[in-house]
């Protein structure tokens, strides 16, 4: 509907002249209005894309002592590929310790990975470790890590209310103290989980859970798996003291700090990610490749040492 | 006889005597009204058909033969004057000229103002602020860079912004100078506006290549925009109140004819608006607060001494102001974001004889931003602590240069001149401070402040040879760091030769050396990013540009103008593929970055109507844009970001009568060059139970770097103006709208997943596309402006 003088009328204004300038702004108004459907910011539009050889693509990121290893196996799409992935079910996938074969991975349907079981826990502080996989289909890949020696928490102390979290709330707060070791490049990641009970009327069942951390120190970032990151480039070789919260309430059930100590390739992955999930539909960002060390193939193999802590 | 013939040859010889003197016309030519100085004024005298031009504080000078002289004073806008007189002795006059009716109508009829092909200057454009206001503007508010990017060879970022990419530059290559002194941030609100208020600025020139001598630090261009001086004789104001901002200019003489002022003042008023909004919904006991506005002020002095000596002072401050704030009996909360520049000049003006001019300046130029969280509550105990803090980052200059202007006779317009310059960087520092029964902490990290110190000198020469006119000029720099000096010669040289009265031939060469960098995304400029000197591991930029061009005048109307041009880019700098550098201070940002080449080349074409009720111009450029760094794109050269193939601007004025104006302009121009996934991974898994279907988080990557263009700009914005003399004020409606007939320009590319259902809901077909989104559809503004 068009707005006009004789189906409008202004009588608290008398000059013609303005009533012709009130028109030519409301029309621009209603115009505008209908311009904002958000329909209307967005079409589809043909871009070329050359075509895209599928290749294997791992994330594959254990920890010291984990007796469970579990790495997804899958392969790469073109962009415009309307295919669902694949998990090649019949690959070979086996990790091998400074040269000698640690374990073969089997693959898990219940959770779609490929697991392997180390009863005397994953991990020796120094050692290198090389991942392999091989499929009929795709052509292999590997890579390969060392695990560095977890650095140790020197003190950490619950401080219930004990800071104000980036959104103004009051909330429980650990502050944790740590020694960087001098020279190179350490590289750490934090990460809380608390360990439940409850009594489901006839057994006691226990289960951990995670525990979101954040931190208003700007040197730490994100990671997956609600990790918080930092390098040590701001601290190196001296002590170092963080404070972490959590809006969960830290002084109840039994909970455990894991302070970790991470290769390079692994905190640039989980840097990266977060870069790309801050990155996705934002015009402002630049794009950003996240960290990949596969050879011949996709994704990430990575190792972190760890520090535990219980928190009473 | 022999009588004869001596008294003859005597009266020869006096006659040739009173020939061979020259004598020295100089003085000032300033505007009639107001006092004000009128730069780069034309002056002419038709018996030799030799001229000069006013410097940019009005000077002129003239060395003619002592005989009758015929001298025309002319400048656009404003009513020629002729002066005939008998020059037998050095003579000093200062001439005022009075504006024409209205802009557009200027009927300059006899005389000749400087025409294009006239200069041996090229690549050099001046939008006069006047017909900056009437172009039409986004949201009503008249931006200066915004219509600079209406002309060719000047881009515009994305839509909406006011960075501007000249031949193929980046906005931190634009020297940005407000009465001389450095501008390091020119952008309010990200870059929707910029920080100029048009209300106070005189003039706006753009040089984009054939860089004089006296011009250096900047690879790309140079824009001067001069502030008014004050009305020296009368009190005057001008302002407006629009959709999201108001803005109010006064000036007038302290002392009449010796002493002005001017002060100008612009704000937005969201937060005057959402803010009562906001406190309304406070709980009893609570108190809310937010900061959401930018500013401008603009102030200027100027003091008369005596015909010789005039002193300007000068000032300019202005931020963006963002933040919130929550406070309840014994807690706090208090955080926000501010950015802005503060820029200060005192210049002295001495007309030491009748052919020497000198200006003499002090400046101060700083940027800096501020980001603060502060809290303060009462623990468990009740005791006290509290939680600050501070990012700051930002540049500091200081600086002193002495200009003088030299005109020993019309073949030769001689300047020469140096400055030094301190500059202070603080690419990032966190103060953080923790108050608590327990535990203090006060510490500072990353204050890894820079200072340098860069020393410049030039020479240059406007020589006339008949037809052939040419600049030719030299800059020297140095510039210290760290211990380390980086030195250069910059060779400069424009030449015009004029084929007949109304075409001429120019060619350029200019070498340019840029000591300081900005760190900046290329998709938008945000004040977070940062200006940071050359060190030992980062070289300065360099470039030599080269162009070639054709300039002609019709019918004392029309002016067109054919450049070609070539540039070479050395050292220019970039994020690393992957970096980031937000706070600047978790890492040295000199391992963020890598430096790299780049390389430019096009034709300009510039066809421009000055005079009559409809003025306007019609811009078009032709260019290749390129970059190359080892550490990205595999080291393949790519595609500059702002590579676009063809950009046609056209920007039309037309007064319908004394009381209507329509403008209008559209832009078209080639996408801009992205990077886009080439192929996409899971990186989880979730079983979900189901090992048939489990479900993949995944990411997109791969694709090198801009080898892909988004679809067309092009766009075109009307206003229209009302305009009212009353009788000791006048006003105007101004109506407009942006992207008038509703063109979704794309601002960015995302992977998206459409799906097709069949008419039971159930699913028929899922494809994955591109889809382009747009930002800023059809925006319609208003505004009211007053003059009195």
């Amino acid at each position: 509907m068009v707005l006009n003088s004789r189906n409008i009328s202004f009588p608290f204004i008398k000059k013609r002249k303005m009533k012709i300038k009130l028109y030519i702004f409301l029309n621009l108004i209603a115009l505008f209005s209908l311009s904002c459907d958000p329909e209307n910011f967005s079409q589809v539009v043909t871009i070329e894309i050359p075509p895209h050889e599928s290749a294997l693509a791992i994330r594959a990121l254990f920890q010291e002592s984990d007796t469970t290893l579990e790495l997804l196996v899958a392969n790469s799409l073109g962009i415009l590929d309307k295919n669902d992935f694949e998990i090649p079910r019949e690959a070979i996938v086996q990790l091998y310790e400074d040269e000698q074969l640690l374990q073969t991975f089997n693959y898990n349907p219940i959770n779609s990975k490929f697991s392997a079981s180390i009863n005397e826990g994953f991990g020796k502080a120094g050692s290198s470790y090389r991942l392999e996989v091989s499929s009929a289909k795709y052509p292999s890949i590997k890579a390969e890590q060392i695990l560095p020696t977890a650095v140790p928490l020197t003190s950490a102390i619950l401080k219930p209310d004990g800071t104000i979290s980036s959104d103004g709330d009051r909330v429980d707060a650990i502050e944790i103290e740590f020694q960087d070791p001098a020279g190179g490049e350490n590289y750490y990641a934090i990460a809380a989980f608390r360990d439940n009970r409850f009594f489901d009327g006839t057994d006691t069942v226990t289960y951990t859970s995670n525990v979101y951390l954040d931190s208003n120190d700007p040197l730490v970032s994100y990671g997956e798996s609600n990790f918080l990151i930092m390098p040590d480039k701001a601290f190196n070789g001296k002590k170092y003291k963080l404070l972490i919260y959590s809006y969960d309430e830290l002084d109840q059930g039994d909970l455990r700090l894991h302070f970790m100590t991470l290769t390079k390739d692994s905190y640039l992955f989980h840097r990266s990610m977060d870069d790309y999930y801050n990155a996705v539909d934002n015009p402002f960002a630049e794009p950003v490749n996240v960290h990949s060390n596969i050879q011949n193939g996709h994704g990430i193999f990575g190792l972190g040492a760890v520090f535990e802590l219980k928190i009473q | 006889m022999n009588k004869v013939l001596l008294t003859l040859i005597g009266l020869g010889l006096f006659a040739y005597s009173l020939h061979a003197q020259r004598h020295t016309i100089s003085g000032y030519i300033l505007d009639e009204s107001s006092g004000e100085n009128l730069l780069a004024a034309n002056v002419y005298e038709s018996k030799s058909g030799t001229g000069t031009t006013s410097n940019t504080y009005g000077f002129f000078s003239l060395t003619l033969p002592a005989d009758s002289v015929e001298l025309s004073f002319s400048y656009i806008g404003y009513q020629p004057k002729s002066l005939r007189f008998l020059l037998n002795k050095d003579t000093s006059i200062t001439i005022r000229l009075s504006s024409s009716v209205s802009l557009q109508t200027v009927e300059v009829t006899a005389e000749r103002l400087e025409r294009i092909e006239e200069s041996s200057q090229m690549s050099r454009m001046e939008v006069p602020v006047e017909q900056i206001k009437k172009l039409p503007a986004l949201l009503g508010e008249v931006d200066v860079l915004k219509a600079l990017q209406l002309l060719p060879g000047v881009q515009s970022g994305g839509e909406g912004q006011s960075g501007l990419y000249v031949r193929g530059g980046s906005p931190d290559q634009n020297l940005v100078l407000l009465d001389g002194v450095p501008v390091y941030n020119v952008s309010h609100l990200l870059g929707i506006f910029s920080v100029f208020n048009a209300d106070a600025l005189k003039n706006v020139t753009l040089t984009k290549g054939g860089f004089p001598a006296r011009y250096g630090g900047r690879l790309s261009s140079i824009l001067e925009i001069n502030m008014k001086e004050g009305n020296l004789e009368e009190f005057h104001g001008e302002g407006s109140i629009g959709l999201i901002s108001s803005k109010l200019t006064l000036e007038g003489p302290i002392n009449k004819g010796k002493t002005a002022f001017l002060l100008s003042g612009r704000r937005t008023y969201a937060d005057l608006i959402f803010g009562p909004i906001i406190n309304s919904t406070e709980e009893e006991g609570t108190d809310l607060g937010v900061k959401l506005f930018f500013y401008d002020l603009n102030a200027k002095l100027q003091h008369k001494f005596n015909d010789k000596h005039r002193l300007f002072a000068s000032a300019y401050l202005g931020a963006d102001v963002f933040g919130n704030s929550y406070k309840e009996s014994d807690e706090s909360y208090d955080t926000g974001i501010d950015w802005g520049n503060l820029i200060s000049a005192l210049r002295w003006n001495w007309q030491l004889n009748n052919k020497l001019f000198a200006n003499t300046t002090l400046t101060y130029s700083r940027y800096k931003i501020d980001f603060y969280i502060g809290t303060s509550l009462r623990d468990e105990t009740g005791s006290p602590t509290s939680f600050d803090a501070k990012y700051l980052s930002g540049i500091k200059d200081l600086a002193a240069k002495v200009d003088f202007d030299y005109i020993p006779n019309p073949n030769h317009y001689i300047r020469f001149g140096g400055s030094v310059t301190g500059h202070e960087y603080s690419p990032g520092a966190l103060a953080v401070k923790n108050a608590s029964p327990d535990f203090k902490l006060d510490t500072l990290l990353g204050s890894n402040r820079a200072y340098s110190t860069e020393y410049n000198a030039y020479i240059e020469d406007d020589i006339r040879w008949g037809a052939l006119k040419a600049n030719i000029g030299l800059h020297a720099s140095a510039f210290q760091v760290e211990g380390k000096w980086y030195s250069s010669l910059q060779p400069r040289l424009g030449l015009r030769y004029l084929m007949n009265n109304d075409l001429a031939i120019k060619a350029s060469y200019s070498t340019m050396w840029q000591y300081i960098n900005l760190l900046t995304s290329e998709s938008i400029n945000l004040p977070t990013d940062l200006w940071v000197p050359s060190t030992r591991r980062i070289a300065p930029q360099q470039s030599w540009q080269t162009a070639l061009g054709v300039a002609r005048t019709f019918n004392d109307k029309y002016e067109i103008s054919i450049e070609g041009y070539y540039k070479e880019m050395k050292n220019v700098l970039s994020y690393k593929e992957g970096a980031s550098f937000l706070f600047g201070f978790e890492a040295d940002w000199q391992d963020q970055v890598t430096q790299g080449q780049g390389e430019s080349y096009g034709l300009e074409v510039f066809l421009q109507k000055k005079k009559g009720k409809t003025t306007g111009w019609i811009g078009y450029t032709l260019s290749w844009n390129w970059r190359q760094f080892d550490e990205i794109n595999n080291g393949k050269r790519f595609p500059f970001r702002y590579d676009r193939r063809h950009d046609i601007s056209v920007a039309v004025t037309h007064q319908i009568n004394d009381r209507i104006t329509l403008s209008g302009a559209w832009v078209y121009g080639t996408g801009n060059a992205i990077t886009l996934p080439l192929y996409r991974y899971p990186t989880q898994v979730w079983g979900n139970g189901n090992p048939a279907n489990p479900y993949f988080e995944e990411i997109e990557t791969g694709g090198e770097k801009n080898a892909f263009r988004m679809t067309d700009y092009h766009r075109m914005d009307l206003s229209i103006s009302f305009h009212k003399k009353k009788r000791k004020w006048e006003r105007t409606w101004v109506i407009g709208f942006y992207n008038a007939y509703y063109h979704r320009n794309p601002y960015y590319v995302i992977s998206d997943t459409e799906t097709q259902y069949n008419p039971d809901g159930t699913i028929k077909e899922r494809n994955r596309v591109f889809k382009e989104i747009s930002i800023l559809p059809i925006i319609p503004s208003v505004s009211y402006g007053f003059k009195f």
